[in-house]
């Protein structure tokens, strides 16, 4: 039954040389080989690692050529066709109106289009051209400062407005910064085309020949998607403009009450089943139990906590029962999630402060009980403090599962798109994994994008706390 | 005589004085019921869990347009159609499984014996950490990657027009990677528990390290590879979220990996990200596929803590 765990030892005498039978040597090759071919699974793995974090880096940056999502020529002013001549409404007509029309207009109206009355020739010109008024449009940087505020006051919100007005006054911005705003807030300014990080690095000369080609005149540049501003600002519509802020937030809310109520319940079950169930039925059931559920898929606990915390328990999970002023309308917030995933990191918790308090020596127990202590002060004042190292290095990769879940909080959130920063346990919440779901499964370059951002922020996060369960448990392992 | 009783007497007035009986300790009674509270927890969560998937897939059934038989059977999953097959799901499910079981079988169980019968500890050291970052990757991430690289890799090599934008080629190859690290140390486990004797013995006839390892200590753990294969299938079944983002955002039976169908777990992510009314038969549908993962899941890592069993009696 003893299990000796330390592996056969490394250096086995060298094999006598028998010359004679070549099936030795034969053997001795198909074994070096086999043996290289079993270390390429570890190489594999480690290039796999590597590959899936730089194609991550690859979009968080690189050349992109930048357009306008709403003509120029449809939100500036225009000057009305009746100020016009004679002449230059018939140049309108002869530029606009195409020519097979043109040779059978005569016909239709009885006329040609020199005799025609302005009036008429403006009539004409209304129902062969479309919008006559992009023709006769004046571009932005011919506009004076006042109908520039103009083109912003009739193209955007009041609220936006008077929040841009109120952020720095229109009167005291320069026109430069006032063509910005248009090109910003009216014209969406946004990436038509995004090229990857590392072709934009060492082949740029290349990627700038195709822009001049395919998008003559369009602005281009370099653009991070990955920048300090993206993690400070509100989620939007829009790639170009959007931030992490809230899903930060969000996730951060949801790990810490996942924290408060797991670790505690999850530690306690793990000391009962390790220093006080004796062999009774239930307590093989409860261990049998918490095997399992660590096998169940996280999207069935997702379901559960639809079902329990958000439909069944709605007037507890939305605060309305608490008297909180205006509740969300239905359950899906922090403390639905944070129950939810706390559930599903108990097993792990469980299981993993099991290891550790079986690991503590029995003469550590035996030394304190023969002195007179109880179980629970045994426990609490030798067992624990031995087993606390080990049993935080679990938790730790438990909160880190935690953090990058995803499918249990779509289920529960229903990602929903939240623009305001959640802000206690009864607001409708946004995790960052479920931006990033949200926003890769959009098949759009820009979308890709900031997915990849956000995803180097998760993985930043991720990696840390895996880093430090590593080293913790390798410490301990040595002072053992 | 008189000595003996009067040791007696002794005796008893000792006894008087220090009682035997077990003290009553409120505090620690209550501290024992509290961590029994916790341990029960987890038999509330599958409770609740059963209760929940069973409840809701009764109503589900119950309605009119539903008939067991053909949840069975029919090939066509459209709830609001009145088509309830749950075969293009079931389909899906298990030929992305397979895709990644294929990958991740072969490089977790040769980097289990690299890491078990080849690597000196300090080796091991180094190289450990590789295969438990890979298990710390969010799995959204490897959904990411399957889109954006995998789908890109395998249509240039395949054919844009053979490779569908989404398909289960992908999700399932990625969902091999990151099955590998569990594969891997489920099999580690199952290979350092075989005794150290039997490798002696094979060593001892002549046997090179290769053949020691392939011949000898695979086969005696056996029953621990199994049981690692067996969590790997079940993992696969229920991972959602590279299915949800690379395998397909439509129930589709087909049987080529390179066209795109939804798996179940995609399907119940898929449904529920929307504004999902309680009311609905799409969202009681969604616990009928759960009920059935949830079976499959269960089913399987039964099995394989079985077959776990199996090797720690022997052995």
């Amino acid at each position: 039954m003893a299990v000796s765990p330390s592996p056969f030892p490394q250096r086995l005498p060298a094999p006598p040389e028998i010359g004679a039978d070549p099936s030795v040597r034969r053997r001795q090759r198909i074994g070096a080989i086999g043996q290289t071919g079993l270390f390429l699974s570890l190489v594999i793995a480690l290039v796999a690692l590597i590959v899936l974090l730089l194609d991550v880096v690859n979009k968080i940056g690189g050349m992109a050529v930048y357009g306008y999502k709403v003509d120029p020529l449809t939100v500036v002013p225009s000057i009305p066709l009746e100020e016009l001549s004679q002449e230059e409404l018939l140049q309108i007509a002869r530029d606009f109106i195409p020519a097979e029309r043109l040779d059978e207009l005569p016909d239709e109206l009885g006329a040609t289009l020199e005799e025609l009355t302005t009036d008429d020739l403006i009539g004409v010109i209304y129902n062969e051209v479309p919008n006559p008024e992009t023709i006769t449009a004046r571009p932005l940087d011919t506009l004076a400062d006042q109908e520039l505020i103009e083109v912003l006051d009739n193209n955007i919100t009041d609220a936006r407005f008077n929040q841009l007005n109120a952020e720095k006054p229109f009167e005291s911005r320069s026109r430069e910064e006032l063509i910005e705003l248009i090109e910003e807030e009216v014209l969406l300014e946004s990436a038509l085309k995004t090229w990857p990080l590392f072709d934009s690095l060492f082949n740029r000369q290349a990627i700038e020949e195709e822009i001049q080609a395919n998008y003559p005149g369009s602005e281009y540049g370099f653009h991070w998607w990955l920048t300090p501003e993206f993690i400070v600002s509100d989620l939007t519509t829009r790639p170009e403009t959007t931030g992490l802020r809230p899903a930060i937030i969000g996730s951060v809310l949801v790990i810490f009450f996942t924290i408060l109520f797991a670790v505690p319940v999850g530690i306690a079950a793990g000391i009962y089943l390790e220093e006080f169930a004796g062999k009774s039925r239930i307590n093989v059931l409860i261990q049998t139990n918490i095997y399992n559920l660590s096998g169940v898929p996280s999207i069935i606990y997702g379901m559960l906590g639809v079902a329990i915390f958000v439909r069944a328990l709605s007037q507890f999970s939305s605060g309305a029962a608490f008297g909180i002023p205006d509740p969300p309308p239905n359950g899906r917030t922090v403390i639905s999630a944070a129950l939810t995933m706390g559930l599903l990191i108990l097993p792990l918790i469980i299981i993993n402060t099991q290891e550790a308090i079986r690991a503590v020596p029995q003469s550590l127990r035996d030394g304190s009980l023969a002195l007179g202590a109880t179980k629970w002060q045994t426990v609490r004042h030798h067992v624990l403090p031995v087993a606390m190292p080990s049993i935080l290095t679990g938790i730790i990769l438990g909160i880190s599962r935690a953090v990058g879940e995803t499918a249990p909080l779509i289920v529960v959130g229903a990602a929903a798109f939240v623009t305001t920063d959640p802000s206690g346990l009864f607001s409708t919440f946004t995790v960052l994994p479920m931006q990033i779901y949200t926003w890769a499964k959009l098949p759009f370059d820009t979308f890709r994008n900031i997915s990849a951002a956000a995803i180097v922020v998760l993985l930043v996060v991720v990696i840390l706390f895996n880093l430090t369960a590593i080293i913790m448990r390798n410490r301990l392992r040595k002072s053992l | 005589m008189a000595v003996i009783t009067q040791s007696s007497s002794a005796q008893a007035s000792v006894r008087e004085r220090i009682s035997l009986k077990k003290k009553p300790r409120p505090g620690e009674t209550i501290i024992q019921s509290l961590l029994f509270v916790s341990g029960f927890i987890s038999i509330l969560t599958t409770i609740g869990i059963v209760l929940v998937l069973v409840s809701e897939a009764l109503v589900f059934f119950a309605s009119p347009e539903v008939s067991l038989i053909e949840f069975f059977t029919d090939t066509v999953w459209a709830p609001e159609a009145g088509r309830v097959g749950i075969l293009p799901l079931v389909t899906s499910t298990v030929i992305t499984s397979v895709i990644a079981m294929i990958i991740a079988l072969p490089i977790g169980l040769s980097a289990a014996i690299f890491l078990s019968e080849y690597a000196s500890p300090r080796a091991r050291g180094y190289l450990k950490p590789i295969l438990e970052l890979l298990a710390g990757v969010p799995t959204i991430v490897y959904g990411f990657f399957a889109v954006t690289f995998m789908t890109p890799v395998l249509k240039s090599i395949f054919g844009a027009d053979v490779v569908e934008f989404y398909n289960m080629a992908s999700a399932g190859l990625v969902m091999g990677v990151m099955i590998v690290p569990i594969v891997a140390s489920m099999s580690e486990d199952a290979l350092s528990a075989v005794p150290r004797a039997l490798r002696e013995g094979s060593y001892g006839l002549g046997a090179t390290r290769l053949e020691t390892s392939l011949k000898i200590v695979v086969p005696a753990a056996v029953s621990g590879i199994a049981a690692a294969l067996i969590v790997g299938i079940s993992r696969a079944f229920g991972e959602t979220m590279i299915v949800a983002l690379a395998a397909g955002a439509g129930p589709n039976f087909t049987f080529n990996p390179f066209q795109a169908a939804e798996t179940m777990t995609g399907h119940i992510a898929r449904i529920s990200s929307g504004d999902l009314s309680f009311d609905s038969l799409d969202y009681t549908s969604i616990f009928s596929i759960g009920l059935l993962l949830f079976i499959m899941t269960l089913t399987l890592n039964m099995i394989s803590r079985w077959f776990v069993r199996r090797y720690r009696e022997v052995y």
